[in-house]
């Protein structure tokens, strides 16, 4: 409509009767009311700088990790970039290639998976999970197989095992303590991986074995399992640490606080963990600013807090599961439910 | 085409609307102003006469530029009290005073600057409450004359003439905007004038009906009463609501009349809406908000401002959150047995002052258990023990006066005298009838205006009761705050609720995602400016959307108390908070984190 005033007409006389007059400081970068309830908080200095775009210190981080509730860390995000969109969530699907292998022909398999990615052809581009390979990376009639899936559709992404699953597997399979020959198993499951068409592996936590992943050409996520992490000076120097690693390799990607606990059915998703987790992403807006994706997984939270997620910074949803089976067995949200909430948040952005 | 359902009062004054009746595209029924405004706020009519205060309150609606309202003088309407009106305490009202007991309130405060209590009578002789420093504010459309022997009368209107300059309003016609088109609103109006003025000729009929001398009559019609909303009416209109807003008597509000949008024809212009940021300033700036705003800040406002104030008024309010510890006991007779005693006897040595009672509907003879019975069993706990006792429901109070053939208000009497501390919030979910029709346990409801009125005789008789307010997907963001409009009036009128707990519905189809979760929590911190603690309650390790509301606006913890694995995992969830900084306050009264270490033992 422009900027034409609205106008009727009563008792003869015309009047102005516009339905929403436009609030103007919606343009500026932070309205005073919000100035003013930080300024009352405390946090008016660092709201300045985020609005600014500049860096914020050690000291601040940890200010805000301690002192910053999580409606004034949401206001914060929200100041360096209020018109901030939620990137698409990843469509995942799980292919349990070895246990079918047990069960069907290698011919038989690939059809059987061909099937199984033709359900899915309207997805663009879909990432395949085909869980833990331990001893099968050295099994040929295993990698042929995989290759030949792989190879069926384009735009198929494989996602490689959990580091930390290889190196279980190494350590169990070579001669203790023979650090070399370690190493050297690592860097052939590495290639073997690569050969297949692996182009990332599940999410890191194994710092040591990046400069390897980074080497072979992975694409890299980084998990910081906020658990693990007692104080906020800690969370502080770990997001610090991850900034500076983010900025020497391009190939981390993305970057994603876990919590919860593990039982002996896997993680289980804890009340605590949420809130745990939705103050570790704002942190990780915040410090972050050059990684590329900041993922909210739905493996670590419940479906209520992830849908506060993105409020709290996150610009990802991370990965969906494109069927039940491997919402099963990935322990993902269903893509469709992700999808919408993207959906739903970017629209309310707009709007407002 | 469907008729257009309208609610008109059963006044005399409204008399020359009742021309409406007699045409077939309207379904006309009439009702008291509350009534009225309720059915219009729920949609269960399309045009309604509501009071002015209600229509402020609401702030979503359209005049229709007609109404009730009296220049000078109201020859009905009447404060009497047998004392000077400085030293009144307290004000008897009718039931149906809604405009009328604000603008009391605001005569009160800025001309005689005191604050008497107001109390509403459903039923009885207002009369009979004028003694001592307590008046009645009475309306008597009988129109003889005022009995003189009053030391206090005063008329309201006349009142409000002298501070203002101003007439004043008492009842609108409105709408809300999308409802009528334009021709539909040109016939009601041309309606509206038909029967003002043909209401002249009514007179004799009218005066002769209800035995009313005529000559009275006819000046009340032509002196007192004025229907059509002109410039100085909407003029003294908001002057009132200016005033009232100032004094946090009603939402800030502005009267125009109707118009029709050039851009949109055929339909009326809703009324000028503030920028959702301004409503948000207006509401830390301790104004009251409107109906209307609330549900345009659930569902234009950012999150993150909103979250923001209500955090910030969470933090006016006290710097920490509360944890309550209550000891919940299940009675499985009407009496309590060895365990039950040892129970309570444990939690009081553990410093548990709140004791919750489970009493049970059917006994094993399928009776309920007796009132007297209730009685004596509450009087030994408190006797014995050093507790606050919250029990029962206000389903279990009609069900008791039933049985009996009592009225509520009498079991409510007994039961608080024999030392009932607190009511329970059970059945008050939602204070809409319409959206408990298809519950799936009915039995469980009452309707909303008897909920209302048990409640307002416990805190009357000086018990406590909490209320609720259930966070499901079946309500609208219109219906919840209209159920928190009707919570924050009684608590107005009525002080006694002690806290707001939000109820997620068992069925997971039904629970709010979690971005509305805490637009509600948070929506209920800024639109309740009258009850000030707003809690979470059943906690347990996997309760998420509790652990989460206290994140966003609600500001105390309930956790039962007990040996089973609820109770530690409750105890578990809240000490996990207080580690991760979350701003508990452990009351002194409870044991501390020692507590908490026996539990896991």
């Amino acid at each position: 409509m422009g900027e034409v005033a609205k106008r009727g007409i009563a008792s003869g006389r015309k009047i102005l009767i516009g339905k929403d007059q436009r609030d103007e400081s919606a343009r500026e970068p932070i309205d005073s009311l919000s100035r003013d309830i930080l300024t009352n908080m405390g946090f008016q200095r660092i709201a300045d700088k985020l609005i600014a775009g500049a860096t914020l210190k050690s000291q601040e981080i940890e200010e805000i990790c301690l002192k910053a509730s999580p409606p004034v860390l949401m206001k914060l995000v929200s100041l360096r970039d209020s018109r901030r969109t939620l990137l698409s969530p990843t469509p995942v699907l799980y292919l349990p290639i070895a246990s079918m292998l047990d069960t069907y022909t290698p011919e038989r398999t690939i059809e059987l998976c061909s099937a199984k990615l033709d359900e899915f052809k309207d997805i663009e581009t879909l990432e395949v999970v085909i869980g833990k390979l331990g001893s099968l990376l050295e099994d040929r009639c295993f990698l042929e197989v995989v290759k030949t899936v792989v190879g069926t559709r384009e735009n198929l992404r494989l996602i490689g095992p959990r580091i930390e699953d290889l190196y279980c597997w190494l350590e169990s399979s070579r001669v203790p303590n023979d650090e070399r020959a370690f190493v050297t198993g690592l860097e052939k499951a590495l290639a073997t991986l690569r050969d297949i068409g692996c182009y990332r592996l599940r999410a890191l936590h194994v710092r040591g074995a990046l400069k390897l992943l980074v080497d072979f050409g992975f694409e890299v996520s980084l998990v910081s399992n906020l658990n693990a992490i007692s104080s906020a000076s800690e969370l502080v120097r770990e997001l610090v640490k991850i900034d500076n690693l983010c900025r020497e390799e391009p190939q981390i990607k993305t970057w994603l606080p876990s919590a919860g606990t593990s039982s002996g059915r896997g993680r289980y998703k804890t009340a605590m963990g949420d809130i745990a987790v939705l103050k570790g992403l704002a942190l990780g807006y915040l410090v972050l600013d050059q990684m590329p994706v900041i993922r909210a997984s739905s493996r670590f939270m419940s479906p209520v807090a992830l849908e506060l997620a993105a409020y709290m910074g996150a610009t990802e949803l991370g990965c969906g599961a494109v069927c039940e089976e491997t919402q099963a067995n990935l322990q993902f949200s269903s893509y469709k439910l992700l999808e919408n909430l993207t959906r739903e948040f970017n629209q309310r952005n707009e709007q407002n | 085409m469907s008729k257009i359902r309208v609610a008109s009062v059963n006044y005399l004054c409204a008399m020359p609307f009742r021309v409406l009746n007699a045409e077939q595209a309207f379904t006309y029924e009439e009702n008291s102003p509350p009534v009225n405004a309720r059915k219009l706020h729920e949609r269960e009519v399309d045009v309604a006469l509501i009071s002015s205060a209600e229509f402020a309150r609401h702030g979503g609606y359209v005049g229709m530029d007609f109404g009730i309202s009296s220049i000078s003088h109201m020859d009905s309407l009447r404060l009497v009290s047998q004392c000077p009106v400085g030293e009144i305490k307290t004000i008897y009202l009718y039931d149906g005073a809604s405009s009328s007991a604000v603008l009391l309130s605001l005569l009160f405060a800025e001309r005689w600057r005191s604050s008497p209590r107001l109390v509403r009578i459903k039923s009885g002789n207002l009369i009979d409450f004028v003694k001592g420093f307590d008046a009645a504010l009475i309306v008597d459309e009988s129109l003889t004359d005022w009995d003189p022997k009053y030391f206090t009368q005063i008329d309201p209107v006349k009142e409000w003439r002298e501070l203002s300059g101003k007439p004043f309003t008492f009842l609108v016609w409105a709408t809300r905007p999308e409802t009528l088109s334009l021709s539909q609103h040109k016939y009601v109006t041309s309606l509206f004038h038909r029967g003002i003025k043909i209401a002249k000729a009514l007179v004799p009929q009218a005066a002769a009906e209800l035995g009313i001398d005529e000559e009275r009559c006819r000046n009340y019609f032509s002196k007192s009463l004025y229907y059509y909303l002109n410039e100085e009416m909407t003029s003294g209109l908001n002057e009132f609501y200016e005033r009232s807003s100032r004094h946090n008597l009603l939402p800030e509000a502005t009267y125009i009349g109707s118009t029709y949008s050039l851009l949109a024809p055929g339909q009326l212009c809703p009324q000028r809406q503030k920028p959702v940021r301004t409503i948000l300033r207006d509401v830390l700036s301790g104004y009251r908000m409107g109906i209307q705003d609330g549900v345009r800040l659930a569902t234009e406002g950012r999150l993150e401002d909103l979250v923001l104030v209500a955090e910030h008024l969470r933090r006016r309010i006290s710097t920490h959150r509360t944890i309550s510890h209550i000891a919940e006991l299940e009675l499985t007779t009407g009496t309590l047995s060895e365990s039950d005693i040892a129970q309570i006897e444990q939690a009081n040595q553990r410093g548990i002052k709140w004791l919750r009672l489970g009493i049970p509907t059917k006994l094993d003879s399928g009776k309920r258990p007796l009132l007297s019975e209730i009685e004596r069993l509450l009087h030994f706990i408190k006797t014995k023990w050093s507790v606050h006792v919250e029990a029962f429901s206000v389903k279990d109070i009609f069900e008791w006066a039933l049985e009996l053939g009592m009225m509520p208000r009498d079991v409510v009497s007994r039961l608080i005298t024999g030392g009932l501390d607190q009511l329970g919030s059970e059945g008050g979910e939602l204070l809409i009838n319409q959206a408990n029709k298809d519950r799936v346990k009915p039995s469980h409801y009452v309707l909303a205006e008897d909920w209302i009125n048990v409640v307002k005789w416990v805190h009357r008789f000086g018990a406590k009761s909490s209320c609720r307010l259930e966070l499901s997907k079946d309500h609208t963001w219109e219906q919840r705050l209209l159920h928190l409009a009707k919570l924050r009036a009684l608590q107005d009128e009525n002080p006694g609720f002690k806290h707001l707990e939000l109820i997620t519905p068992v069925d997971p189809s039904k629970q709010l995602s979690g971005t509305d979760r805490a637009i509600a929590t948070s929506l209920v911190r800024v639109f309740l400016d009258n009850i000030a603690t707003i809690a979470e309650s059943g906690f347990s390790m996997n309760d998420h959307d509790s652990s989460l509301g206290l994140c966003f606006g609600s500001n105390a913890a309930e956790v039962l108390y007990g040996a089973n694995q609820n109770s530690f995992a409750s105890y578990r969830t809240v000490r996990s908070l207080w580690n991760m900084g979350m701003d508990f306050e452990m009351s002194s009264s409870i044991v501390g984190p020692d507590y908490f270490t026996f539990q896991e033992h």
